[in-house]
């Protein structure tokens, strides 16, 4: 069985992570897919990121940094290969799992 | 010899009257303790939703939130964060209040984060008729409404 890797998003991206786009300032979702998220999925199958530890994360961030997988890769294989945990926050999580299956369904409709 | 109430049956009464007596007075101290729990965490929660609700709305409207996009919204998400904290400290007796609570606290911090602008350093003022704002209102109203279903502290 292939081993996770785990990506800690406080230490290793920011503990303020940014708003939804690069246009809008640093360490945006958008910076967070395209550098990291995408570039961990192309080296390896699973991957769990960490998101403890960080200052939180708005709305906006989780959509363009998780959100936008369920409509690249579809929801069962994102749940496949990713795996979100947090200790000091839960509500995250679940956002960007809604996140993930709206942009996924919006996907399948277009 | 006159035969009464053997002995023993008085002392069994007597043990069991004490025994009832003990679990009344121990469920009805912990039956107070989780209201004053409770009444506390209401007052916290509702507080707590209530100045976040305030600085959003400041974030969107005031030139010096504007000016401060970075630390302002970073404010708020710490905040955001704070509020999840809270309300994992207790639990929804009903499933379905639970979903209730979950979706207008998703809904509140999407209607105040998920905006193409809120973290946009390069952002504008809203003009006060701008309709995030009672989005806004709207949603905390929501949140509040659904935070009063029955509830019970999470160790209880």
């Amino acid at each position: 069985m292939a081993s996770e890797f785990v990506y800690k998003v406080a230490s290793e991206f920011s503990r303020y992570p940014g708003g939804r786009l690069r246009s809008h300032g640093e360490f945006s979702g958008q910076a967070f897919r395209e550098d990291v998220v995408l570039s961990l999925l192309h080296a390896h199958d699973k991957i769990i990121f960490d998101l403890s530890g960080s200052a939180g994360y708005s709305s906006g961030f989780l959509d363009e940094a998780f959100g936008e997988l369920g409509a690249i890769f579809g929801v069962s294989e994102v749940r496949r290969r990713i795996k979100l945990i947090a200790t000091d926050d839960a509500e995250a999580i679940e956002i960007a799992w809604e996140r993930i299956k709206d942009a996924s369904h919006e996907a399948n409709k277009g | 010899m006159q035969q009464g109430t053997p002995w023993w049956v008085t002392a069994t009464l007597m043990a069991f009257t004490a025994i009832l007596s003990n679990q009344l007075a121990v469920r009805r101290e912990r039956a107070k303790a989780a209201a004053d729990f409770m009444g506390g965490w209401r007052k916290r929660f509702s507080d707590a939703v209530a100045s976040i609700c305030d600085s959003a709305s400041k974030h969107y409207s005031q030139a010096d939130d504007v000016k401060n996009t970075h630390s302002s919204s970073c404010l708020i998400n710490n905040n955001l964060k704070r509020i999840g904290s809270i309300r994992s400290e207790v639990e929804f007796v009903d499933s379905a209040n639970a979903k209730r609570f979950r979706d207008a606290y998703h809904n509140l911090h999407y209607v105040i984060t998920g905006s193409a602008d809120f973290e946009d350093v390069n952002r504008n003022i809203r003009p006060p008729g701008d309709p995030i704002f009672e989005s806004i209102r709207n949603s905390e109203e929501a949140l509040m409404k659904a935070s009063k279903a029955k509830l019970k502290p999470k160790d209880v």
